[in-house]
């Protein structure tokens, strides 16, 4: 047992901050109260002295331990044909990444982790720790969403290879077309009537149960519009990913109840579909009510640099509090594990991050991370 | 008013002059883009007056080595005018030939207070090309350069491998990238030094040879882009040919 006396806890639900000690036991927040006593030689006792300690940050957008940005360090895209459901994310983990140091070291804990936009659909999506010595170790779900691309990526790799899709009419075809064929295919099962195996079709089954949302990368606005018109065709859950204009109808997108994933912002606008990125839209979609996650879309910034990317939009109109919500319970309702994570409340998972000052600040630096009732990184 | 104002007046500032660590509570008195006083108290009816009070007023930021306007935001491939492939010592290359000062970049640069910016050429060339220093704010582009060809940029480092499999070609190693800049500033050098007292014959001539005499001559630095141990090499270069060099 772990019990952390003084602590100056972050609520992520309300809002506030308050103080009080939390116990762990057994990977989990067994207690968290004012003056927690134990008598028990077993427990190992640490004073935080009134620092500030959060829930484990959780980037819900990254490919860390996929791909690192040297000469093959892709292992998220597979460009030989468009319409990949079948892979999955943590078969192209790399559990020794040396970004993962960095994530915890900065206060990410969990990560959704998926497979790139070079793809129609590329793969499977999964949620991981950031810490842990083997795949098995880290993953907490996989799969847990279905991911897929519109806009520029896909048609820009295929175009080149001079295959489809080469423009946006061809990927909304592959993927309405995939979706037909895997709804088939699932509504055939369970109705008892046989049919032959198929390794694409299958991965489509718990998107079709409703138990894995699609994880739709789309920046552009017509983007958006038609990844909602497939999703809605198909009565899929979804989440809106970069989402880079969608502020421009925010009203339109409210409407549709669907978490959304922003980011990155600070980063060069490398193609046309991303030039009307906005700081200002986080502030836009949080002030309407809608649940906002900040993402990293590790390598393209380096998820050490989430809680900075959160901080500096304070700049731009994102209340700190907000900002720490999108980074924490946000994320974990988003990705449906907020039964287990992105608040400090006893039962769920001991991820815990302390901090030497407000923990989007510039100046702040981590001074301790916990993840799973363990310390893995201390600077007290 | 935003740009072109003749006087223009900061009354009451708190002036980082970046001078020496001296903070100066007082105005600043601009008179045709150039600073003609800083005092506690100025007078001056002709001009402009911008009261800014509680303010810190500091010099614009300088970026002393970035892209803008050579690789454009929001626009892609075709906004790309730093990479010339085709050959990977182009010293003869002028960045200013390939700035768009419509950029965005630009107007974000300046929202942001950056107002100066050396630009240099891609780093996937052995040698670039050459950089400028060029102001962030103004329509036309022959007045926002402050100091044209700045630097010579020479790259040493990942990014220079040509690592095609089809097209195989040199450098694909950190030994092949020293060779061949080494190469090439033994042979400009000997080319410097053979026509510094006279004229070059049209059989001698070499534009790229003739573009880095100002190297020689020590009007132009070299800038060398390097993320790790090719800093060793780059003092070696130094060594050789002593030249005034950065970064």
């Amino acid at each position: 047992m772990l019990l952390l006396k003084n602590c100056n806890i972050f609520d992520s639900i309300k809002g506030k901050f308050f103080h009080g000690d939390i116990l762990l036991e057994d990977k989990k927040i067994k207690n968290i109260r004012r003056n927690i006593i134990v008598n028990d030689l077993e427990t190992k006792m640490i004073d935080i002295k009134e620092n500030i300690v959060c829930p484990g940050f959780i980037d819900a957008h990254s490919h860390i331990g996929m791909w690192t940005l040297n000469e093959k360090g892709n292992d998220a895209n597979e460009c030989v044909k468009p319409l990949t459901p079948a892979l999955r994310a943590i078969d192209g983990l790399n559990p020794h990444d040396e970004a993962f140091k960095d994530a915890y070291t900065s206060g990410i804990t969990t990560a959704m982790i998926c497979p790139g936009s070079g793809n129609a659909i590329g793969g499977q999506a999964a949620i991981i720790k950031t810490f842990g010595d083997s795949v098995e170790d880290m993953t907490i779900k996989s799969p847990a969403a279905m991911k897929i691309a519109f806009g520029e990526n896909p048609k820009n790799v295929y175009s080149a290879q001079k295959k489809s899709p080469s423009s946006r009419m061809a990927t909304a075809f592959l993927i309405e077309d995939m979706s037909n064929k895997a709804k088939m295919y699932y509504e055939e099962e369970k109705n008892g009537i046989q049919h032959e195996y198929d390794e694409d079709l299958e991965a489509f089954k718990p998107v079709f149960r409703g138990e894995i949302p699609l994880k739709i990368h789309a920046h552009r606005l017509d983007d958006i519009m038609t990844a909602i018109r497939i999703a809605e065709e198909f009565n899929l859950n979804y989440t809106l990913d970069h989402c880079t204009e969608g502020y421009l109808q925010a009203d339109y997108i409210k409407d549709k109840n669907v978490p959304i994933m922003l980011g990155p912002l600070f980063s060069f606008a490398t193609k046309v579909e991303t030039k009307n990125a906005s700081s200002e839209s986080p502030a836009i979609f949080n002030d309407k009510g809608v649940l906002i996650s900040l993402i990293s879309d590790h390598p393209f910034t380096n998820c050490k640099f989430l809680p900075l990317y959160a901080g500096l939009l304070s700049r731009y109109g994102l209340d700190m509090i907000d900002a720490l919500k999108a980074l924490t319970i946000n994320p974990a309702k988003a990705l449906n594990i907020d039964d287990r994570l992105g608040s400090i409340e006893e039962g769920k998972d001991a991820d815990l991050v302390v901090f030497n000052g407000e923990p989007l600040e510039t100046t702040t630096k981590v001074l301790m991370t916990i993840v799973n009732g363990s310390i893995v990184y201390s600077d007290l | 008013m935003i740009g072109g104002s003749k006087m223009l007046l900061l009354k009451n500032g708190k002036i980082f002059t970046m001078a020496n660590s001296q903070v100066i509570y007082g105005d600043i008195l601009i008179n045709d883009g150039k600073i003609v006083d800083i005092n506690s108290s100025i007078n001056e009816p002709k001009a402009e007056i911008i009261d800014v009070s509680n303010h810190i007023v500091t010099p614009g930021f300088i970026d002393g080595h970035c892209h803008l306007g050579i690789v454009e935001s929001g626009v892609g491939a075709v906004g790309n005018d730093m990479d010339e492939k085709s050959n990977t010592i182009s010293p003869q290359l002028i960045v200013e030939n390939g700035i768009n000062t419509m950029d965005s970049s630009f107007e974000d640069a300046v929202k942001v207070g950056v107002t100066t910016v050396s630009i240099a050429p891609s780093e996937s060339n052995v040698i670039g090309g050459k950089s400028c220093v060029f102001k962030t704010y103004g329509n036309n582009l022959d007045k926002r350069v402050v100091k044209s060809q700045s630097a010579l940029n020479i790259s040493i480092g990942d990014f220079v491998k040509r690592l095609n499999d089809v097209m195989v070609e040199m450098p694909r190693s950190r030994m092949a990238i020293t060779y061949m800049a080494r190469n090439f500033l033994q042979n400009a050098k000997k080319y410097y030094d053979e026509t510094k007292n006279g004229n070059v014959d049209m059989k001698k001539y070499n534009e790229k040879y003739e573009s880095v005499k100002s190297v020689f001559k020590k009007e132009t630095k070299v800038e060398v882009c390097s993320h790790k141990a090719g800093f060793d090499t780059y003092i070696f270069h130094r060594r050789s040919y002593d030249r005034k060099s950065s970064r």
